[in-house]
């Protein structure tokens, strides 16, 4: 006899008996350890498009056994974040993990998902140099704020930055003396969110210290705040290459690096000697946090999002790679032990714009690039 | 059975059968902790020519990770210009991101930086001393004072054909324009370029070649602009007195960064392993240490002889359109004009398809086809002299071609009425004509600002006129470059002891397209 003809019925009688054991459980609830055994017993393999710099995180073998205690494994492909929120395609990956509440918003829709899970955030910082940052001091543009970390009045700095001033012009500037604009360092506006993040504290200053959200605000700001991307040149596409040049090349390539507070908790944990170096973080006040977003495609994407949000270890791992998570550890109270002393808790943050204005501020951007 | 016990098992039957309906487990991501990969086409790679030395070292790590790569080399805008025409590579290793980002036409699908070299100055540390360079750091504008002086005469490729030549002009312009950030050509001081480019004693179209001709003859210039790496490699192989310090303009410079661009989206996984093999610790340690190169993974420690001072960094124009015309008007109106002798033998055995490709080769230099890609740096430029000296048993008359910006089409139609009107008959007379282009050379040489060099192009030997040995005797001191093109049956031998004994390099057409080879050579010229 045909093998097929065997098949077919078997297949459908399968699927029948399946579609029945389903429609009998929606009536007859398992129990959550039921539900738990369960899903563990089923391994999964998931595959993200996530941002750049949660790639060490999803490669430590800690994290991966971790997760594979809960039956998950995960790859990844890094991109920038903005590209992360056009490129959804549920066939190739699990989920997306973008940096930005706004890019994930709209994956968000894409991947019509009911729940997203944000398992970290970390607030936008100024990776910088010690000489460069005795300069701002000088220039009464930063403090000193306890022993470890400094602040910037943002919207000194940012009027400093629109007057064009350049390095070797201010005050006490010996230890820098190049042409070289005062002027930060940031990604690629156009695809990533540690940009995107820059943009909406420097858009929120301009417009007097309100978050965009009129076209009379954004008529207002953009004429302060696009020079602030066009006038850097030839920019990386997403956060992890700029980080890269700024511990390979130094102050001289980077003397103010747009960053996450995370990048550099993170070298700082790995580098203990570099603790009490020339590298030093600049909070600027105010300041506002880059949550990490994961938005599931399918089953297995939300397995992971459950697990990064709710697993103690895998938390706990986050705090190795410098994200700050709820739960009843946060983040800096273990970095303090090792000598990073960042502030516990940051008071004066702003919220970013809706994906739609800040979108609109980004395109507008792009428009002007040559 | 059991209540309990039929629940599990039909949660089980759903479950397995929804999971049949996912996708194949994954393999791509997280190379380093996969086996290694069955082994594939080899991963082509065409990357900067100055990486020769450390290709060695890249082909066993990846060889351990599983990949087998191979390496082409090209100049920054040639790989562009190979790539967007189509030649197929799975990834490219160019010095510096910046300018493929812009040029080409389909984006790299990703990146990754290997390692870093800055672009710097090394002057014999005597000459550095000696202008104030070693105890404070010189500005751009102080170095084009010292070149316009003639206190310092230095070596730099050629900005069109190569990258460090191409750092260092923008860094140049950067600082005439007292900016380092958006900047238009409108903005750039040309008086300071110029004066800069006074003091470029040797062109050359490759970073390596360029070190190896100072290794040759030290005594030629006072300084050498390349990357720090290819520098302290230099440093390594000369005499105590010919050393270099490196000297960074205190104004800035422009680094290369080596980013693996990867083209082909289905080799991402070998892509993978090889940045991954790269940028572990022990090759970054070890190789790109021992190379003098700056490591890309911030675990490694640097080469003791590479300083460690902030050096303040410079960046190419976000902006194609800006760096076309930065590079066009250093072809045109910055750099010391050009006198180009073409030395072309139309012997018998030139006739038929080697005559019609040097006449394809000609057209194409004078401006055929200019519209794109790097034709309009190559074509024959305004200020630039084009003389064309055809041989056979004897030397024909010489025909001077003069390009002016007014006069750029009707001097072209010239070269390429020259190019048809050539016929191939009789001996191969190679000094005798070598003879008459030195005499011209020297004449043209007179004017300092002239930068001369003699082409030669044959298919055989020697066998009519001067000898090798009388030619020696004549022109053995004669200071101007030959680079001499081996075609058909020439003789390599000879030919290299041509480039030899004046200090240029020989090109191989016989398995190449001369027409691009032409074109490479327009960056010695």
């Amino acid at each position: 006899m045909d093998a097929r003809k065997l098949l077919a019925p078997l297949l459908g009688a399968v699927l029948l008996a399946a579609v029945g054991a389903g429609v009998w459980f929606s009536n007859r609830r398992l129990t959550h350890d039921q539900v738990q055994q369960i899903e563990q017993a089923r391994h999964v393999s998931a595959r993200g498009l996530i941002g750049s710099e949660k790639e060490s995180y999803f490669s430590d073998p800690k994290v991966q056994q971790a997760l594979a205690g809960l039956g998950i494994t995960v790859a990844t492909e890094k991109a920038g974040s903005r590209t992360i929120a056009t490129r959804y395609d549920a066939k190739q990956y699990d989920f997306g993990f973008p940096s930005g509440a706004p890019a994930a918003a709209s994956l968000k829709q894409q991947a019509k998902a009911a729940a997203v899970y944000t398992p970290f955030y970390t607030p936008i910082v100024f990776a910088s140099w010690r000489p460069i940052a005795d300069i701002l001091v000088a220039n009464g543009i930063a403090q000193r704020d306890g022993d470890f970390y400094y602040v910037v009045d943002m919207p000194k700095l940012m009027a400093l930055v629109e007057s064009g001033a350049r390095w070797k012009d201010l005050k006490d500037s010996a230890a820098f003396q190049t042409n070289k604009a005062v002027l930060l360092n940031s990604t690629d506006v156009r695809t990533s969110n540690s940009a995107a993040m820059y943009l909406a504290l420097a858009s929120y200053i301009a417009n007097d210290q309100q978050v965009v959200q009129s076209q009379a605000d954004l008529a207002r700001v953009l004429p302060v705040v696009s020079p602030l991307f066009l006038r850097q040149g030839f920019q990386e596409s997403s956060s992890a290459g700029p980080f890269e040049d700024y511990l390979a090349l130094g102050m001289g390539k980077a003397p103010l690096l747009v960053a996450y507070e995370s990048q550099l908790i993170e070298f700082w944990l790995k580098h203990p000697d570099r603790v009490n170096s020339d590298m030093v973080v600049l909070y600027p006040r105010p300041t506002v946090f880059s949550k990490h977003v994961l938005v599931p495609y399918t089953p297995a994407g939300e397995r992971v999002g459950q697990a990064l949000e709710t697993n103690a270890e895998l938390q706990s791992l986050a705090h190795d790679y410098g994200y700050r998570t709820g739960g009843a550890v946060k983040g800096p109270e273990v970095w303090a032990k090792a000598g990073v002393k960042v502030p516990e808790v940051l008071v004066d943050v702003i919220d970013p714009p809706s994906y739609e204005w800040l979108e609109r501020m980004i395109r507008d951007i792009e428009s002007h690039y040559p | 059975m059991n209540f309990a016990a039929l629940r599990r098992l039909a949660a089980l039957a759903l479950l397995a059968l929804v999971a049949g309906c996912g996708r194949e487990p994954d393999t791509g991501g997280n190379a380093a902790s996969q086996p290694p990969a069955a082994p594939a086409a080899s991963f082509r790679v065409l990357a900067g020519s100055e990486l020769r030395d450390i290709e060695p070292a890249i082909v066993a790590a990846a060889r351990k990770a599983g990949v087998a790569v191979t390496f082409d080399y090209a100049g920054t805008l040639d790989i562009v210009e190979r790539i967007n025409a189509g030649e197929r590579f799975d990834a490219i290793l160019p010095p510096n991101g910046a300018y493929p980002m812009l040029a080409l036409h389909e984006k790299p699908v990703a990146r990754e930086k290997l390692f870093y070299s800055r672009v710097a100055l090394g002057v014999k540390t005597a000459k550095a001393d000696a202008l104030g360079w070693t105890a404070k750091a010189p500005s751009w504008s102080d170095i084009a004072r010292a070149a316009k002086d003639g206190r310092f005469r230095y070596a730099m490729t050629n900005p069109t054909s190569s990258n460090t030549g191409m750092s260092a002009l923008f860094a140049v312009a950067s600082a005439a324009a007292h900016k380092t950030e958006d900047l238009t050509v409108a903005e750039v001081d040309a008086s300071v370029l110029k004066d800069f480019l006074t003091g470029q004693a040797i062109a050359a179209g490759s970073s390596g070649w360029l070190a190896d001709a100072f290794a040759k003859d030290p005594a030629a210039v006072d300084g050498i602009v390349n990357y720090e790496a290819v520098l302290l490699r230099l440093n390594e192989k000369l005499a105590a007195a010919d050393r270099l310090s490196l000297v960074y303009p205190v104004d800035g410079v422009i680094s290369a960064d080596y980013p693996l661009m990867l083209l082909d989206a289905g080799r991402r996984d070998a892509w993978q392993r090889i940045v991954d093999a790269v940028k572990a610790l022990d090759f970054q340690r070890d190789a790109v240490r021992a190379a003098f190169l700056r490591p890309a993974n911030p675990d490694a420690p640097l080469a003791p002889a590479l300083p460690t001072a902030a050096v303040a960094e410079l960046s190419f124009p976000n902006s194609l359109d800006v760096i076309e015309q930065v590079l066009a008007a250093f072809q045109g109106e910055w750099r010391r004009p050009a006198t180009s002798i073409f030395v072309l033998d139309v012997s018998g055995s030139m006739q038929g398809e080697r005559l019609a490709a040097m006449r394809e080769a000609l057209k194409i230099l004078s401006g055929v086809d200019a519209s794109a890609g790097t034709a309009r740096y190559t074509r024959f430029q305004n200020r630039e002299r084009v003389v064309l000296i055809s041989f056979a048993s004897t030397v024909s008359t010489p025909q001077r071609i003069a390009f002016e910006r007014d006069t750029l089409d009707q001097s072209a139609a010239q070269v390429r009425a020259y190019a048809d009107a050539l016929v191939a008959d009789g001996g191969t007379g190679i000094y005798a004509a070598l003879a008459k282009a030195q005499d011209i050379a020297k004449i043209e040489a007179a004017d300092p600002q002239r930068y001369v060099s003699i082409v030669l192009l044959t298919d055989g030997e020697n066998n009519a006129g001067m000898s090798a040995d009388q030619f020696r005797r004549r022109y053995g001191s004669a200071r101007v470059r030959i680079f001499p093109i081996l075609f058909g049956e020439a003789d390599a031998d000879e030919l290299r002891d041509i480039a030899e004994l004046s200090g240029g390099r020989t090109f191989d057409a016989r398995k190449a397209k001369l027409a691009g080879v032409f074109k490479e050579i327009r960056g010695y010229q």
